[in-house]
């Protein structure tokens, strides 16, 4: 198992130092010049070089990217070039709020594609079909663009839900935790602040969800077939169990697995996708930071961004690699 | 065997349920949740976001009424104003910094476009190199600091020690002398008759502040960057970095809080027009920056809302880059000048908000060509007879059209060109490209991938027309700054530098207005128009005054009233 887990942390720390790199090579190869942007739209020419060089990017590009890769390795990721602020610092306050996004538009895809998946592989074909339609429908429709139209609906016909943001503009911020609200409102006890930010969260979650949902219950569908027609589920229905118990007793852990692996890939989807809703639910996440910080050439923003995501994509997928490595003995040797 | 199957089996469920309860709960709490009342705002948790100015938290001033939720797309990079000047910054500044001088609102704010501030008049010696300002008296800083001489000579100084922002403007500066407390002379090398124009610049920091927070010789840049103390009316009260920053009321303001004003404002970082509109509508912004062109006439109907149409100073205007040999043919320029679908592109790409243009300067702007050149119509004819005289009589190029990606309004206007040159065999290639990256393909000519035409918006900062002519015409800027169509006329060269140091206006008008009339003629441009601005206020904000400087961002809050 230990040996198992090494190998595992040491691809994930290949992986990290790829996308690094190959982030770190495109951002230079787009001719651009960040310094102009710094220097301010009037600036003369003088202070344009001044800039380049106070920000050291007229150095040759390998020498800024060894320079890069040293300050790394102390987790040092610079200052943003914009702002100049240090890029952690910007991370540190951006990246709870995707990650809550991501990660519970996640727990509810699973919670909801699962059984969906599974009902639609054993009953009948009239519930198949209708869920097979909301499924094209989720999978055709933008989803920047169902965001927009859950926000015309909800926010600004009905009036129920709040048309963006975390929290009301009154309320204060629970005390940072984990920077995701919902744990943190929770951690420190305030069910009033808790219920404004889940209350904050369904428009931006169902617009993400809902975009994803027709695929997910799709994959679900087809893995159960696939298991239904297996020898062991014949055995199980030939010794009399109730198909109860044949679905979920012995199906639903083997549909499980490739279930798992399925959802990593979803993930980054998911992530990415959370980047296009920010935007409309004015959510401050790493989405918006990185439109902006794209749009300046903050090369060492958006290689910050890239990095972080690649983290926590991994780490989920490392995550979900183990827990099927417990769902399935074989996986722990291989 | 059994409990455990059962347990199992329903596992799922508890997710489920979890969630099913929390959307519920969400929904529940909507009625007491979206009405917190100012008790329930105090019961709260101490706040975690830090109060971006050291003052303490004091009474608010009793006039002082009501919170202004303005929506913007995008914010402040930074509050430092010695460091970063773009229109979200100076929405800031202006509130919160005040400086020598400031840009007047409303009435004469073009003939005479600065009127005093922190210095209370100044004087200008004969030999156009000595200002002499007089300070007000009695203002203080938000932290208790008293704003005097030396507190000038500070700020001047780190302008220019810094070099970054404001800097280029005060490069004619020589040295700042403290006379008395409420008196400083200013000395330039070379006389500027228009130094004035670029007065509200000179934001002025507690030099406190500055000596306080100083690391290294980071001139307090750092702790600048999120903290701001100024002398003006408002002070940052929090800055949730890319969500909101509040402004809160400075209650020993020394303009006092008599009258209306507002107390609070509440920037809100909104990067969709359509979230804006729906804001607007509902109530919960009172002010919004982004009126998209094709909502202008809906959104006027709405109960509640105002759309305020300015005729600006901006002037959107084609470059072409001489760089490519087609383009380097004045009589392919003059053909694309008369192709160019003027009248279709301010109705359609514009929808009618704008009006045609003559020159990078607007008809509004002291020393434009007003009177000595007539705005262009399209005209076909024309066209096809000056391409019949140039190097390429049957067409035969392709041109590259580039444009920012969030302003739709050029890709229309974009392609209306390529369907007006598609009859004369001249391809026009439409392609979005980010505006730093347009910088450098302008910056440097690369035949392979250089792109060949761009919309460009020529803004006035200040009242400066001379600045803005150099900007676009002069040759020494080709390339670089606004220059992208390598515009290169030792004539119109030598008119603009001497109107830059012509302290007659009448004289100096002349001149600008001359230089314009060789770049039209040259067509150096396609100067397709002059834009309308359009803001979108609800209709109980009083007191908005549009100020077309500063790429139209000036507001003063301070002058606003909640009904």
């Amino acid at each position: 198992m230990i040996s198992y887990l090494l190998i595992k942390l040491f691809s994930m720390a290949v992986v990290i130092f790829s996308i690094v790199t190959t982030v770190f090579i495109l951002t230079r190869l787009v001719p651009a010049d960040p310094a102009r942007m710094v220097a301010g739209l009037e600036a003369g020419p003088e202070q344009v070089a001044q800039v380049r060089k106070e920000l050291g990017l007229d150095k040759p590009v390998w020498e800024q990217y060894w320079i890069y890769v040293r300050n790394l390795a102390r987790l040092d990721l610079g200052n943003s070039i914009r702002t100049q602020q240090p890029v952690s610092d910007d991370l540190e306050r951006f990246a709870p709020a995707s990650f809550e996004l991501a990660t519970l538009s996640m727990i509810i895809l699973l919670v909801l594609s699962i059984p969906l998946g599974i009902l639609t592989a054993t009953t009948g074909k009239i519930a198949d079909s209708l869920i097979r339609f909301v499924a094209i429908l989720g999978a055709a429709v933008p989803t920047f663009w169902l965001a927009l139209v859950l926000q015309i609906v909800f926010y600004g016909w009905l009036r129920v839900l709040p048309a963006g943001g975390r929290l009301d503009l009154q309320i204060t911020p629970p005390p940072l935790l984990t920077g995701m609200y919902l744990v943190d409102t929770l951690a420190a006890g305030q069910l009033n602040t808790f219920l404004e930010a889940a209350k904050h969260l369904i428009l931006p979650v169902t617009a993400l969800v809902l975009g994803r949902l027709g695929l997910s219950v799709r994959l679900v569908r087809g893995l159960a077939l696939e298991q239904m027609s297996k020898d062991y589920v014949r055995t199980a229905r030939a010794k009399g169990l109730r198909e109860h118990a044949v679905l979920y007793k012995h199906m639903f852990r083997n549909t499980l697995i490739p279930v798992v692996t399925l959802f990593g890939v979803q993930f980054g989807y998911l992530l990415g996708g959370s980047f296009l809703v920010e935007v409309i639910f004015l959510w401050p996440g790493m989405g918006r930071y990185a439109v902006d910080a794209i749009g300046a050439f903050d090369y060492n923003s958006v290689i910050g961004v890239t990095l972080v995501v690649a983290i926590y994509f991994t780490l989920i997928n490392f995550l979900l690699d183990l827990s099927y490595g417990l769902l399935s003995p074989q996986v722990r040797r291989g | 065997m059994r409990p455990a199957y059962k347990c199992r089996t329903y596992l799922w469920l508890v997710p489920a349920l979890l969630i099913v309860a929390l959307i519920a709960a969400g929904c529940a709490g909507t009625v007491p949740a979206a009405v917190p009342t100012a008790a329930s705002m105090q019961g709260t948790n101490p706040t975690t976001v830090p109060a971006a100015t050291s003052v303490p938290a004091t009474t608010a001033p009793q006039s002082a009424s009501g919170v202004l939720v303005y929506a913007a797309g995008s914010e402040a990079a930074g509050l430092d104003p010695h460091v970063v000047l773009s229109g979200q910054g100076l929405r800031v500044f202006q509130n919160v910094y005040e400086a020598l001088g400031r840009h007047r609102a409303g009435e004469k704010q073009i003939e005479a476009p600065i009127e005093p501030a922190l210095a209370e008049s100044w004087t200008k010696s004969d030999d156009g190199l000595t200002y002499t300002f007089k300070l007000r008296s009695g203002v203080k800083f938000h932290d208790g600091t008293d704003f005097d001489a030396e507190a000038v000579k500070v700020n001047l100084e780190r302008i220019r020690t810094l070099n970054l922002g404001p800097a280029s403007f005060f490069t004619a500066v020589d040295t700042v002398n403290v006379v008395d407390k409420s008196t400083v002379e200013v000395k330039l090398k070379t006389p500027n008759p228009l130094f004035e124009q670029y007065l509200p610049f000179t934001f002025m920091i507690s030099p406190t502040a500055i000596k306080k927070n100083t690391e290294g010789d980071d001139h307090a840049t750092k702790w600048l960057s999120t903290h701001a103390v100024g002398t003006g009316p408002y002070t940052v009260e929090s800055w949730d970095k890319g969500q909101q920053l509040v402004l809160a009321a400075f209650p020993d303001y020394w303009g006092g809080w008599q009258g209306a004003h507002i107390q609070r404002i509440v920037m809100r970082v909104v990067p969709e027009a359509a979230t804006q509109r729906l804001m607007l509508e509902n109530g919960d912004a009172q002010m919004i920056d982004s009126v998209v062109a094709s909502d202008v006439t809906d959104l006027s109907g709405k109960a509640g809302v105002q759309v305020v149409q300015s005729k600006g100073l901006r002037v959107d205007l084609l470059a072409m880059n001489q760089n490519y040999a087609p383009l380097a043919d004045p009589n392919v320029r003059q053909a694309i000048q008369y192709a160019f679908p003027y009248d279709e592109v301010i109705h359609v790409a514009y929808n009618g908000l704008a009006v045609p243009a003559i020159g990078p300067l607007s008809v509004d702007m002291p020393g434009s060509a007003k009177g000595t050149l007539e705005p262009l119509k399209q005209d076909l004819a024309k066209a096809k007879e000056l391409l019949g005289q140039s190097k390429f009589p049957n067409g035969g190029f392709n041109l590259r059209l580039v444009y920012s990606p969030n302003l739709t309004e050029q890709k229309t206007a974009g392609l209306l060109l390529a369907e007006a040159l598609k009859p004369f065999n001249i391809t026009v290639d439409v392609q979005a490209m980010p505006f730093a990256q347009m910088i450098q393909a302008f910056g440097t000519y690369d035949e392979a991938t250089s792109p060949h035409l761009a919309f460009l918006r020529a803004s006035p900062v200040t009242a400066d027309p001379v600045l803005v002519l150099k900007q676009f015409l002069h040759s020494n800027f080709a390339g670089k700054l606004w220059n992208w169509s390598y515009y290169r006329n030792p004539e119109v060269d030598k008119l603009l530098d001497q109107a830059q140091g012509e302290s007659n206006e009448a004289k100096r008008n002349e001149l600008t207005a001359q230089a314009q009339k060789m770049a039209f003629d040259d067509a150096a441009y396609v100067f397709a128009l002059e834009a309308v601005e359009a803001d979108g206020l609800r209709d109980n904000l009083k007191g908005f005054k549009f100020n077309p400087f500063n790429y139209s961002w000036d507001v003063y809050f301070y002058d606003l009233q909640l009904q």
